[in-house]
C-alpha cells in the first residue's frame, strides 16, 4: 500500500520550495485525461455508507471450461460490432453524449424562447392593429369635425358680409330718411307759405 | 471626519458574512475617525423580522443606532419573485419590487440618511443586493462608499445594479475577481477603488488538543466552517466526500462546524459540530489537517483567511473564481472542478505533509501581505485620504 502511494505521487512533481498549485492543478488534469473515465452509474452511488459487496460464489473446472466457450462464441459473434462497442464504451462518448445532451437542453430552452418570442409577436402585431384601426376611427372624426370648422368658418364670414351690409343698408336708409325729413319740412313750409298766399 | 457604516444587521451575535467584516472594520477604524452604525432591527436574515430594541445602544464603543423593519420577509413569496425575475423578461419596476421583498425594508432606514446627510463626511454601505444600499446610494452618490461583497449569483445581473455600480463616489472590493466582475458588468472603472477585503481576528488562545478532547476526536480530519447549505456546495462536498471514503482506504474525517440548513448523511466519518465559539473553532481548525471550501458563490470567505493565518492549506471549488484566484495568487490552496480532481487533489494533499507544509507557509506569507489589520487599515485611510484632496 505505502509503495502504491508512492508511485501515485510520483505521477505528480513538485517543487516543494516554490509551490505553484496550478502547476499542480494542470497535473492532476492530465493525469486525470490519461485515465479511463468512471461509468457515470459508478459515480452516482447513493450517499448511504458503503455495503460490503456480495459474495461470489466458487465454480468447478467443469463449469468454467463451459463458460469459457461460451465467452469465445459471444466474442466471435460480437466482433463485427467491436467498432461501435469501442465507440460506445470509449468516453469520447460519454463526452459527446453529455455534450449533446447540453446541446439539446440548450436547443429545447432556444425553441422555447423563439415560441415565447412568437407569441408576443403576435400580441404585439395585435395590439398594433387595434391601434390602427383606432387610430383610422379617429382620423376619419378629425376630418369630419375639420369640415365642420370649415363650414362654421365660412358661415361666420358671411354673416359678418351680410350684417356689414345690412349696416351699410341701415346708414343709407336713415340718410336717405334725413333726407326726406328736410325734403318735408321744406315742403311744410311752402305749403304754409302757399296757404298763406291763398287765403290772402 | 464622521463616518456612517449602513448594514442590514450589526450585533455580536451574528458572525458571519458582511455584517461581520462591517463590525470588524468599523472597530478598527474606530481610533481614527468619529464612526457611527446605521441598520435594522433585524437579526434573522431570512425574514428580517424586527428583534433589536429601536433606537440608540453602545456595541464594543460604537454608536449603534437601529431601525424598524417595516415588513418581514416571507421566503416562499420572495422565492416565487425571484424566480419570476431571473426567468422572464420583466421591467425596471420589476426589480424595484424584487428589492422590496429583498429588504430589509427599512424606509426610516433611508429617512435618516437623507435628513441627516450634513452630519456625517461619507456613508460606507455594506452588501449592493439590500434595500438600504440601492436607495442609499442613489439619495447620496456623492458621499457613498460602496463595499460590495458581490458574489457570481445571477441576481447581479439585474438592470438596477448595473446603474447602481456607476453612482458611488468610491468602492472597497473584496477581491481582484470582485472588482474585475464589477468592472465587466457596469463598466465602472472610472470609480476610484481598491481592493482591501478585511483582516481577522485570532482568539489569543486556542488549542487541537483541547479541541480534540473536548469534542471527542481522534485522527486525522479536514474541515470545513460556514453555513451547511446548498448554496456553499456542501451537497456537493458530502456525495464528493463519501465517494472518496468509499475509494480511498483512510481514516479522514470530514468535520463540520457552523449552522446547518441541510441533513447531514449519517456516515461514521462525518462529524458535525454545530456553532462553536471563535476559540473552538481556531482550535479546531489548528488541529485540522486541510481547509474544506466547497462553496459556489463566495466574495471573500473570511474563514479561508483564517486557515491561512494559521498555516492551514485550503481545498476549494474552483467554480467559484474568487477562491479559485486566491488559491492561485498564494499558492495555498488546490482546486477542483470533478469529482476526479477533488479525488485526486484531496488524495495528493492527505498523502503529502511537505506539500500541506508548503502550502500553510505560503498561506501565511499571503495573509500577512494582505490580510492583516494593518494592511487593511492603511488601504482604508489612503482611500479616505484621496477622496478628501479630490474633495
Amino acid at each position: 500500500m505505502g509503495n502504491e502511494k508512492k508511485n501515485r505521487n510520483e505521477e505528480i512533481k513538485i517543487d516543494h520550495e516554490n509551490i505553484d498549485t496550478e502547476d499542480i492543478m494542470g497535473q492532476i488534469r492530465k493525469k486525470i485525461a490519461g485515465q479511463p473515465r468512471k461509468p457515470e452509474l459508478e459515480q452516482r452511488v447513493p450517499p448511504e455508507y458503503s455495503a460490503s459487496p456480495a459474495p461470489i460464489p466458487p465454480q468447478t473446472e467443469e463449469s468454467s471450461g463451459r463458460k469459457a466457450k461460451i465467452k469465445n462464441l459471444a466474442l466471435k459473434l460480437m466482433r463485427p460490432f467491436s467498432p461501435l462497442i469501442k465507440f460506445v464504451v470509449l468516453p469520447v462518448h460519454q463526452e459527446l453524449r453529455d455534450s449533446i445532451q447540453n446541446l439539446y437542453k440548450t436547443n429545447q430552452r432556444l425553441d422555447l424562447l423563439e415560441r415565447r418570442t412568437n407569441e408576443n409577436f403576435s400580441k404585439v402585431h395585435e395590439k398594433l392593429d387595434q391601434i390602427d384601426q383606432a387610430t383610422i376611427k379617429r382620423m376619419k372624426e378629425l376630418n369630419r369635425v375639420r369640415e365642420y370648422t370649415k363650414l362654421l368658418h365660412s358661415l361666420s364670414h358671411n354673416i359678418v358680409v351680410e350684417l356689414t351690409k345690412l349696416k351699410i343698408g341701415e346708414e343709407r336708409l336713415k340718410i336717405t330718411t334725413r333726407i326726406l325729413e328736410k325734403d318735408f319740412e321744406f315742403l311744410g313750409g311752402r305749403e304754409k307759405v302757399l296757404e298763406r298766399k291763398v287765403f290772402e | 471626519m464622521k463616518l456612517a457604516f449602513v448594514v442590514q444587521r450589526y450585533g455580536l451575535e451574528i458572525n458571519g458574512g458582511a455584517e461581520l467584516h462591517c463590525r470588524w472594520v468599523v472597530e478598527h477604524l474606530k481610533k481614527y475617525f468619529d464612526v457611527e452604525v446605521l441598520t435594522t432591527r433585524a437579526y434573522d436574515y431570512i425574514t428580517w423580522k424586527n428583534h433589536y430594541p429601536e433606537g440608540e445602544e453602545v456595541i464594543n464603543g460604537i454608536p449603534v443606532k437601529r431601525f424598524s423593519v417595516t415588513r418581514s420577509r416571507i421566503p416562499e413569496r420572495f422565492g416565487r419573485i425571484q424566480n419570476r425575475i431571473l426567468e422572464n423578461e420583466h421591467s425596471l419596476e420589476d426589480e424595484l419590487k424584487w428589492l422590496e421583498e429583498e429588504g430589509p425594508l427599512s424606509p426610516a432606514l433611508i429617512e435618516h440618511i437623507q435628513n441627516h446627510q450634513d452630519d456625517y463626511d461619507y456613508f460606507f454601505f455594506f452588501s449592493y443586493r439590500y434595500y438600504h444600499s440601492y436607495w442609499g446610494i442613489n439619495a447620496l452618490p456623492h458621499k457613498s462608499i460602496l463595499v460590495p461583497t458581490a458574489e457570481h449569483d445571477p441576481i447581479i445581473h439585474l438592470r438596477i445594479f448595473k446603474e447602481l455600480f456607476r453612482k458611488p463616489r468610491a468602492f472597497i472590493y473584496n477581491s481582484v475577481e470582485e472588482r474585475n466582475m464589477i468592472n465587466t458588468l457596469s463598466r465602472n472603472e472610472n470609480i476610484p477603488g481598491d481592493v482591501v477585503g478585511v483582516g481577522t481576528e485570532i482568539p489569543e488562545e486556542y488549542s487541537s488538543e483541547k479541541f480534540r478532547k473536548k469534542f471527542r476526536i481522534k485522527g486525522d480530519y479536514v474541515l470545513y466552517i460556514g453555513r451547511i447549505d446548498e448554496n456553499k456546495g456542501c451537497v456537493q462536498l458530502f456525495d464528493y466526500f463519501q465517494r472518496f471514503k468509499r475509494e480511498e482506504s483512510t481514516d479522514v474525517k470530514l468535520v463540520l462546524v457552523g449552522s446547518s440548513k441541510l441533513n447531514i448523511p449519517a456516515h461514521p466519518d462525518i462529524v458535525y459540530l454545530g456553532v462553536l465559539s471563535e476559540e473552538d473553532k481556531f482550535s479546531g481548525l489548528d488541529g485540522a489537517l486541510i481547509l474544506m471550501m466547497p462553496s459556489f458563490y463566495e466574495s471573500l470567505s473570511m474563514v479561508t483567511l483564517e486557515a491561512w493565518a494559521l498555516d492551514k492549506p485550503v481545498l476549494a471549488n474552483a467554480q467559484c473564481k474568487v477562491l479559485k484566484g486566491q488559491c492561485q495568487r498564494s499558492n495555498a490552496g488546490l482546486f477542483y472542478e470533478s469529482y476526479e480532481e477533488f479525488h485526486e487533489a484531496l488524495r495528493l494533499l492527505l498523502e503529502s505533509p511537505r506539500l500541506r507544509e508548503g502550502m500553510g507557509k505560503n498561506g501565511k506569507k499571503y495573509f500577512q501581505e494582505n490580510y492583516t489589520w494593518d494592511v487593511i487599515e492603511r488601504k482604508y485611510l489612503s482611500l479616505l485620504d484621496m477622496l478628501d484632496k479630490e474633495s
